[in-house]
């Protein structure tokens, strides 16, 4: 079947959610308090481990970060007289399906992996250097656009939407960084920051400002300004030529070609800067008091150029698509079928967004900058505490934040283990934690995650859950 | 990470049916019918043509039948077994028959041709209205969804024209047009 233009619309969203499978990660916020953890260096710059390490080349940090408010299984999938069906079922009613559905949708994944990494002390000061894979996607869909695709269209009077703010972007890039991090003020104040080389992989923005479409039976009217900003090794555009049935050519983007993904098709710059602040020494503070850490950082600020031959941008027409029924005609001799002026139709409306090349330049692209804000009490000197960490990660269309909890117990210099508890995302449906094995000899080993549960269908599709992470590292001790 | 594996919820297992409420789908005109130019035809068995009322009255039957129509892709898409509504396909028509003579009555029954030339009789399509010589008339072919099932081997459709009038006498100049179709269902059938 051709794919319905609704289709293509409607696939961003669960692309994204049957995507899950190779979903990636973020540290986890559960290893922000936990003093033998060396990635958690990449939450703040100046958090350092106990000690100098070298990461198990390869394995020094895999992991998978996925957040929603919407996109999982349970939302877009019902039961009725015991077989479960999708939203798009005609025994779901609309009502039951839109109470599920935000104003704002969005997906966030994201991918770190890190194939290096080695932190060295040298008296008060801590280096740490890594090399690394970044990737992520998001996504945002308006409510809308499900209603949209939920309801549809009357057959007996005109229906129109106006839908805005659809969008998403995708990002990745190898990282190669240094961190540097030394205390002052009597060892109260550690400041930190990384500097960042990057080598883009590829990067792309799709953002459609307005998508206007009313029909009936007399006319389907349709609008469009959609601007597609890409970026990868040699990015061309591809084209399909039709014949529509007057004779006139018509031109349909098909596609892209690359060129060898060997290469960085740009080069970047990024920073991460931290600081953490003990009370134990602060004057005037009650004891009770002093027991308090607090630490704020801000990682990837940053850019990457894309080249211009790695680079294209893209806009639709921003001009009015009419079809009536005056357009097309049926042959009586065969040579037309339903099916043919169907999807003639289907490529007519297409039209109203059909991406033409605007211009041919480089582009410089900002990284998602997060803020990490913490709080941690320690009691029972340093056996156990409490911590509270926000963060906010800073989208091009929309922020993700999360609020955790997490309780934090270090009986032994070589162990150490986390509960937590998200706040945003958890849904009450599961919990956090981390364990970290840091002998002062052989492997060391971590694995960590904020969603320790995660409901997921056989085919690892998120159901109830609305975010999945988890990280896992190997390193030896200096 | 624990992974609580939710069976109910197996994709694979699920009803992945779906049906998007698609606006009316403009499909256009067919090719003009010229009086003299198509087969004769005859009624199908058990189609009544009601009389004019005239008090002389002849009867010519011709047919047309516009080929390979149906696709199993569009059978699918409209005509699915468990469609909740008909598919309509709402036209308008001009017809010119004898100079425009007011007498002329024109009845048109659909038939459904399978992919074996066969004629489904066990589908049956409402007759439309009678129509008379004039433009924009109205022509609604109502394909009820109870008969989705039967039309699934669906290929031609069939147009047999039933003229009456006092006396007829078709020139070239004959015709009926049909326009400005647009289909109307119940939605767009698809599966995830």
């Amino acid at each position: 079947m051709k794919s319905l233009h609704i289709n293509i619309l409607f696939a961003l969203g669960l692309i994204c959610l049957l995507s899950i499978s190779t979903i990636q990660a973020q540290t986890p916020r559960s290893s922000y308090f936990i003093e033998s953890a060396y990635n958690r260096n990449n939450l703040n710059p100046a958090l350092r481990p106990n000690s100098s390490y070298i990461g198990v080349p390869f394995l020094t940090g895999i992991g998978v970060d996925y957040k929603t408010n919407t996109f999982n299984l349970d939302n877009f999938t019902q039961k009725i007289d015991g077989q479960r069906v999708t939203f798009m079922h005609t025994g779901v009613s609309t009502e039951d399906f839109m109470s599920e559905i935000s104003k704002k949708n969005y997906l966030s994944t994201d991918v770190s992996y890190d194939i290096f990494s080695m932190g060295l002390y040298k008296n008060d000061a801590f280096w740490n250097f890594n090399l690394g894979v970044k990737a992520h996607v998001d996504v945002n869909l308006p409510k809308e656009f499900f209603r949209l695709v939920k309801e549809g269209f009357s057959q007996t009077q005109r229906t129109s939407y106006d839908l805005e703010d659809i969008n998403a972007t995708g990002n990745s890039f190898i990282e190669l960084g240094v961190s540097y991090s030394r205390p002052f003020l009597n060892d109260n104040l550690i400041l930190g920051a990384k500097a960042k080389v990057l080598g883009g992989i590829a990067n792309f923005d799709l953002d459609a400002e307005r998508l206007d479409i009313a029909a009936d039976s007399e006319e389907w009217v349709a609008r469009s300004r959609v601007k597609l900003n890409a970026s990868a090794p040699g990015i061309k555009p591809k084209y399909k030529e039709k014949e529509r049935q007057n004779g006139e050519m018509q031109e349909m983007i098909d596609g892209f070609d690359f060129d060898n993904w060997g290469t960085p098709s740009g080069y970047g710059l990024g920073f991460d800067i931290g600081a953490v602040y003990d009370f134990k020494d602060m004057f005037m503070l009650p004891d009770v008091l002093r027991n308090f850490k607090a630490s704020l950082s801000f990682t990837d600020i940053g850019f990457i150029s894309w080249s211009k031959k790695n680079s294209a941008q893209m806009v639709s027409p921003d001009e009015e698509i009419i079809l009536t029924p005056n357009d097309y005609t049926i042959h009586t001799d065969g040579s037309t079928s339903l099916e043919d002026i169907f999807d003639d139709v289907m490529d007519d409306l297409e039209q109203a967004v059909n991406l033409q090349e605007n211009k041919k330049g480089g582009r410089t692209t900002s990284l998602r900058t997060t803020m990490n804000v913490g709080l941690e009490y320690s009691f029972l000197s340093n056996t156990l505490s409490a911590g509270l960490l926000y963060s906010n990660r800073f989208g091009n269309y929309f922020n993700t934040q999360e609020l955790t909890l997490s309780g934090n117990y270090r009986p032994k210099k070589w162990l150490a283990a986390t509960l937590s508890y998200s706040f945003l995302h958890s849904n009450f449906n599961t919990f956090g934690g981390a364990v970290y094995l840091t002998p002062s000899k052989g492997i060391n080993f971590y694995v960590a995650s904020d969603y320790i549960i995660s409901n997921v269908s056989p085919q690892w599709i998120p159901t109830t859950s609305n975010a999945l992470n988890v990280q896992l590292g190997f390193s030896i001790p200096m | 990470m624990q992974s609580c594996m939710d069976d109910d919820y197996d994709f694979d297992d699920m009803d992945k049916n779906a049906n998007f409420l698609i606006p009316p789908v403009p499909i256009g005109d067919i090719d003009v019918f010229k009086i003299d130019e198509l087969d004769f035809g005859v009624i199908p068995p058990g189609i009544e043509i009601p009389p004019t009322g005239l008090p002389i009255e002849v009867e010519e039957v011709y047919e047309q039948t516009v080929e390979s129509l149906f696709t199993e892709d569009i059978l699918d898409k409209f005509f699915y077994k468990d469609a909740k509504g008909d598919v309509v396909l709402e036209s308008k028509v001009d017809i010119d028959i004898m100079d425009n003579n007011p007498d002329v009555t024109i009845d048109i029954v659909i038939q459904i041709i399978d992919d074996n030339g066969r004629a489904m009789t066990e589908v049956k399509i409402p007759k439309p209205a009678r129509l008379k010589c004039g433009e924009n008339q109205s022509l609604n072919i109502v394909f009820p969804n109870e008969y989705f099932d039967e039309m699934q081997t669906a290929k031609d459709l069939k147009f047999i024209i039933v003229l009456k009038s006092k006396t007829i006498n078709i020139s070239s100049e004959d015709y009926i047009y049909i326009k400005e179709i647009v289909l109307k269902s119940s939605g767009l059938h698809f599966e995830f």
